[in-house]
């Protein structure tokens, strides 16, 4: 089988690529950047796409490549652009779409694919014929391969729209898709001030702050960022601790890969414990400080 | 009638007249304005009580012990003195007295004569509090009026001392008819007193003091007469009727009717009673509503007073206008909110009824809030912006959580507690009605068992209403969305009458307030008690047995009084005897009982931010501390989040313990 | 003047969605249906434009009779009209985009404005898919939204950063929660919203094909979840773990 990736994000790009490498030839594109630091993954070839990106031009060249390229399946990172481009192609293409996959095999030509739904309360599992999916992020570690991938510039047809302007976004720099150790804390932390209690332990084990979405997006104790779950990011640490974090279902849906989870909350009911590989039942701000002193 | 005579009256009838004329420009402005109406009953046994009370007993000044006796000995002066001034007027005008010689006329001129002495130290104590002590309450108050009126009241008492002891230095000679020439020494102390400080004043100059004395106090009559309704000190005036008219439901805010009414709550001077006018003119800017507001403690610019005089100065004003242009008046009446009164200012309101609770000539600044904030909610859609996510949780939950209403009983699973939504048909005596917080939340939910393992340890039969149980509409009636208030209270009392339920328990002094005292316009009759009063009862009668605590117990409880319970209420009593059933290790914290700081979260506050200043918890968690209590007992969930999240902020987790009533007397069951 | 089709999702209250403790699977029955929070975010934005520009808001529901609650918030808001389309019950975007597609083409507009996502499912798929089945070009994910004579204009926000687009009208615009508050309506326009007549227009029913569904239900957990609740085990045991992910 061939599979066409396409990902304006370097990281989504090579996990994508590491994940269907197995299953097929797979064929990457990417602007500038993604294409470029994907290029060891494993691809065939890696096509690099200059200048302005907007959806309907993506969606046009993609679907270009694809004819040329002989393709079996598209695949395209769930992000704001890559959901907007998976639309207008499944409507150009007339193909079957599945989106926010995170898991897919192959029968033949029927794939059989996951995804969350309700909000992450369950895992659809569907069969399907279709031709295009959109890819949650995180669905592999991303592992580089010996194969370099040949890379090949081409330009992105025009798009109806125009680019005025461009505004960086002012941004705190939190990287905590790639961090190794994550320190999320929850409503449970009681007040923002908490946060100055839980810092030490973040720097002790070299890791990221992060938080649930009442932390980051009704109480803003964090940045927008920084917030993990289903409408936040989705991340893999090799080691998640959650402090005074609940554990709702859409939290749950953004760490689930996470390889090891240590929860600590003083609720012993507290669904997180459920989700997690070790707890600790207590009263965090008498905890954390011993673990610290320990750590060091 | 000589010349003095006729000036004297032509005097005085021109004072009566501009008196008269001014209450006349403000009582108009109460009845020509298109106002709303009050909540009125006669009660007239009420009405007389907290008349004798608090105007002619001064009863609500003590509650500052100095002011308070300085204020009352004024007031009482002021009586005496207006007795006196008639006789003197009359005396002046007619030639003859109007108290004959005789035993009221004897009491009349001895209470006089000792006040004008008490009156003096008063002026000068007072002015001593305002600008040698300046004491915070005043601050911001309105300097000159204060000032003048101080002059006026210290002239008054001067000149009248200046002629007595004139008289009884035997000086007056053909002058006498204004005082009683010839009366006792021991009917007139103070001038007595003062004939052997003061020396003699030659005899030529005395016709000059005498009448310098004669005209200022006249003219001091007079123009304090004017001067009256025209400044603040119409509150002389205007405080007694306040007092007569107060309502005695101050604390439910008025019901509205969304069928007819089309604007709702408090915009401009047209929104409140003619009660109300009465609340702005009595207001004399004291200050012991703001001085005693949580809010304003705590660095908030919140001013229970300036709101009070703000709208006052409004009505002043606009109420001028309206006379001259009666045509328009939706030119003439603005909106008070956003100017002068801040928005902000309404939503730091916690609603604990401090303020009114304060207040001598009993002001009710809460209602007048809470109808502000109507105005915003239900006018304009403006709300804080976590209110919004309140609201919404309200409506589409039945709590201000936004969680699963179906659960709401869950946290009886395995206590084998009679759910009335699962089991309809149970028998049982007493509802308990658990409320949202202790329904939904963790550490209250902890309340709510207790309190299940002390009815179940005494024997009384009761049930929950598990998923049928909804947000009383407390939380929504506070923050001013009535509308969805409304809805709520109809779907409970909906709920009441078709269980047929009259007999209530709640461990939630919102919900206590709410069903005890709000439901009854809504057309079901409760009888609702509180879990301390309910508690207390069974203890007192010997239905459950509390583990006395070890006399070498180096443990320490206070109580921190919840204001729903306590002002909105008035139960201090039950908390404390639950307390002294099992311990004496009991110590009052500054500010208890009618006094007592609130948590910050009444009226909505729980569920709002608390950015500006420092938060009120963190303040009453400082008073705990600074008895060194081991144990601060609440009796209400409100209270408890509020000192638990500032027992953990503030670092005293070690050294101190925030338990609800039910939690000490669960763990001591015998 | 700006005409606006402003379309409104419902779905089930995720809150009151529960699992079935032996087949694992959702209970969505009987569970009652709530507006999707970003809907409520593209009427504000739909009717801050009819106040900014003037012109007209007609609001399209999928739904059925009893989705009147949610029309009657949007009318609240300061709808002029709303439509529920029922008889369509699927959730495959493909679909849903066809059916919404089709009445859109009916109705004269300058702006379709829609939430780019929603929380239930979270495909994002249906603006792209409008936006071609429509051929009008999609503005997505707006932070703001400006019209200036017969252009639209709007600050994308993407991941890395925000950029200001423009296309000439009819367009299709996706918004982000971020773009505005939404109002709280006064009380005198929720009971006038009461009043107001709802069209509702019956479909016949639409099959979709291609996807079968295989299974729908909540994940295990495969964690080890050894809890302790005394500190003196759990904590040298948890300081063992970050020691080991820390090398």
């Amino acid at each position: 089988m061939k599979f066409l990736v396409f990902s304006e994000n370097a990281g989504s790009l090579s996990q994508m690529i590491t994940y269907l490498r197995e299953k097929g030839e797979v064929i990457g594109v990417g602007v500038e950047k993604s294409s470029s630091e994907a290029a060891n993954f494993g691809a065939l070839r890696m096509y690099s796409i200059k200048g302005d990106i907007l959806s309907d031009s993506i969606a046009k060249l993609l679907e270009e490549l694809f004819k040329k390229e002989g393709i079996d399946n598209i695949f395209l990172s769930s992000s704001i652009l890559g959901r907007e481009t998976a639309g207008i192609l499944s409507v150009s293409m007339g193909a079957g779409i599945v989106p926010e996959i995170n898991e897919i095999s192959f029968e033949g030509s029927k794939a059989r694919t996951k995804r969350f739904y309700l909000g992450g309360k369950t895992v659809l599992e569907e069969e399907s014929q279709a031709k295009i999916f959109t890819v949650s992020p995180g669905i592999s570690d991303a592992i580089k391969s010996d194969k370099n991938s040949e890379v090949i510039s081409l330009s992105a047809p025009v798009s109806k729209i125009k680019i005025l302007s461009r505004q960086p976004k002012k941004s705190e720099g939190s990287n905590i898709e790639n961090a190794k150790i994550i320190v999320c804390i929850g409503r449970g932390l009681g007040k923002k001030e908490g946060i100055e209690s839980v810092k030490p332990l973040v720097e002790a084990v070299h890791g990221e702050i992060a938080g649930s979405r009442p932390v980051c997006l009704d109480y803003q104790w964090l940045g927008e960022d920084r917030q993990i779950g289903l409408s936040g990011k989705k991340v893999r640490p090799a080691i998640y601790v959650g402090i005074g974090v609940s554990g709702q279902i859409q939290h749950i849906a953004g760490m689930r890969g996470s390889k090891i989870v240590i929860a600590i909350n003083k609720d012993k009911t507290a669904p997180i414990f459920e989700e997690s590989d070790y707890g600790l039942v207590g009263d965090l701000y008498q905890i954390i400080p011993k673990i610290v002193e320990k750590l060091s | 009638m000589n010349l003095v005579s006729v000036l004297v009256l032509a005097g005085i009838i021109i004072a009566v007249f501009a008196f008269f004329y001014k209450l006349y420009e403000i009582l108009w402005d109460a009845v020509k304005i298109p106002l709303k109406k009050p909540r009125m009953k006669l009660d007239l046994g009420r009405r007389i009580y907290i008349l004798i009370r608090n105007v002619f007993l001064q009863g609500k000044l003590f509650k500052d012990p100095f002011a308070g006796i300085m204020h009352a000995l004024m007031f009482w002066g002021f009586i005496v003195f207006g007795a006196y001034s008639i006789d003197f007027f009359y005396v002046t005008i007619f030639a003859h007295q109007l108290f004959s010689p005789g035993i009221l006329s004897d009491i009349i001129f001895f209470t006089v004569n000792i006040f004008a002495g008490i009156v003096i130290a008063d002026v000068i104590y007072a002015a001593v509090r305002r600008w040698g002590l300046k004491i915070k309450r005043y601050q911001g108050f309105n300097g000159f009026e204060a000032a003048f009126i101080l002059v006026l009241i210290g002239l008054l008492m001067f000149t009248y001392l200046v002629m007595s002891v004139l008289d009884m230095q035997g000086l007056l000679g053909g002058y006498t008819f204004v005082v009683r020439s010839g009366a006792p020494h021991y009917l007139e102390p103070i001038s007595y007193a003062l004939t052997y400080v003061i020396p003699k004043a030659p005899s030529s100059y005395v016709y000059y003091i005498f009448w310098s004395a004669f005209w200022i106090h006249a003219l001091d009559f007079m123009v304090f007469l004017i001067y009256i309704p025209r400044s603040k000190h119409l509150h002389l005036f205007a405080a007694p009727f306040n007092v007569l008219f107060s309502t005695g439901t101050q604390a439910t805010p008025l019901p509205i009717d969304f069928e007819k009414e089309t604007r709702f709550g408090a915009t401009d001077i047209r929104d409140f009673t003619w009660k109300d006018y009465f609340d702005f003119y009595s207001c004399t800017e004291c200050g012991r509503c703001t001085d005693n507001c949580p809010a304003n403690m705590t660095g908030k610019t919140l001013s229970p007073r300036d709101i009070i005089w703000d709208i006052r100065e409004t009505v002043m004003a606009q109420g001028k206008e309206y006379r001259k242009n009666r045509e328009n008046p939706d030119e003439v009446f603005k909106t008070v909110i956003g100017d002068p009164i801040l928005e902000k200012d309404l939503w730091s309101c916690t609603t604990c009824m401090a303020c009114v609770e304060q207040c001598p000539v009993m002001i009710d600044h809460v209602p007048k809030i809470i109808d502000m904030r109507r105005s915003l909610v239900l006018n304009q859609g403006k709300a804080p912006k976590e209110s919004l996510d309140l609201f919404r949780n309200i409506e589409s939950y039945a709590s201000p959580y936004a969680i699963d209403p179906s659960t709401r009983g869950d946290w009886a699973e395995n206590l084998d507690v009679v759910d009335l939504s699962k089991n309809p048909d149970a028998n049982y005596d007493v509802l308990y009605w658990v409320g949202c917080v202790a329904s939904y939340d963790r550490r209250n939910q902890d309340i709510a068992k207790s309190v299940t393992k002390i009815l179940k340890k005494a024997g009384v039969n009761f049930a929950i209403l598990g998923s049928m149980e909804k947000c009383t509409g407390d939380p929504a009636r506070r923050t001013g969305n009535e509308y969805l208030a409304d809805m709520m209270i109809r779907q409970n009392v909906e709920t009441f009458k078709e269980k047929k339920i009259h007999k209530v328990i709640t461990a939630c002094p919102h919900c206590f307030n709410s069903l005890k005292n709000e439901y009854k316009e809504y057309g079901v009759e409760l009888e609702v008690y509180h879990h301390s009063e309910y508690i207390n009862r069974l203890i007192s009668d010997k239905k459950i047995s509390v583990k006395a605590l070890t006399s070498d117990s180096s443990e320490k409880y206070t109580y921190h009084d919840s204001c729903y319970l306590g002002r909105y209420n008035k139960i201090y009593d039950a908390p404390r005897e639950i307390i002294g059933s099992f311990t004496e290790n009991f110590q009052e914290m500054e500010k208890n009982k009618s006094k007592a700081l609130c948590c910050g979260a009444g009226g909505g506050r729980l569920w709002m931010q608390e950015t500006e200043g420092t938060m009120v918890s963190h303040k009453r968690i400082e008073m705990a501390d600074k008895i060194n209590a081991s144990t601060v007992v609440t009796a209400c969930p409100y209270c408890m989040t509020m000192l638990d999240d500032a027992r953990k902020t503030t670092n005293r987790e070690d050294k101190m313990n925030i338990q609800d009533l039910s939690e000490v007397i669960a763990k001591r069951l015998e | 003047m700006v005409d606006v089709i402003v379309l409104i999702k419902q779905m089930p209250d995720l809150e009151q969605v529960k699992i079935d403790s032996n087949t694992r699977e959702p209970i969505v029955k009987n569970v009652p249906k709530t507006v999707e929070i970003l809907s409520e975010h593209a009427v504000e934005e739909a009717v801050r434009l009819k106040e900014k520009y003037k012109g007209k808001v007609t609001a399209i529901l999928l739904g059925n009779e009893q989705s009147s609650a949610i029309m009657k918030k949007a009318f609240a808001i300061g709808a002029d009209e709303g439509i529920i389309i029922d008889g369509y019950e699927e959730h495959n975007p493909a679909n849903t985009a066809r059916v919404l597609a089709s009445k859109i083409k009916e109705i004269k507009h300058d702006l379709v404005i829609l939430g780019n996502q929603s929380a239930d499912s979270i495909t994002g798929l249906i603006p792209g898919m409008l936006s071609a089945l429509l051929n009008e070009p999609l503005l997505g994910n707006a932070g703001k939204i400006e019209v200036t004579g017969t252009n639209v204009k709007v600050t994308r926000i993407l991941e890395e950063d925000n950029i200001e687009i423009e296309v000439p009208m009819p367009s299709i615009v996706s918004i982000s929660q971020e773009i505005n508050e939404p109002r709280l309506p006064p009380v005198m326009q929720i009971m006038a919203a009461g009043r107001k007549p709802i069209k509702t227009e019956k479909i016949a029913p639409v099959i979709s094909k291609g996807v079968t569904l295989v299974s729908n239900s909540a994940p295990r957990s495969e964690r080890k979840k050894l809890v302790f609740e005394d500190m003196d085990k759990g904590i040298p045991e948890v300081v063992k773990v970050l020691k080991e992910g820390m090398k």
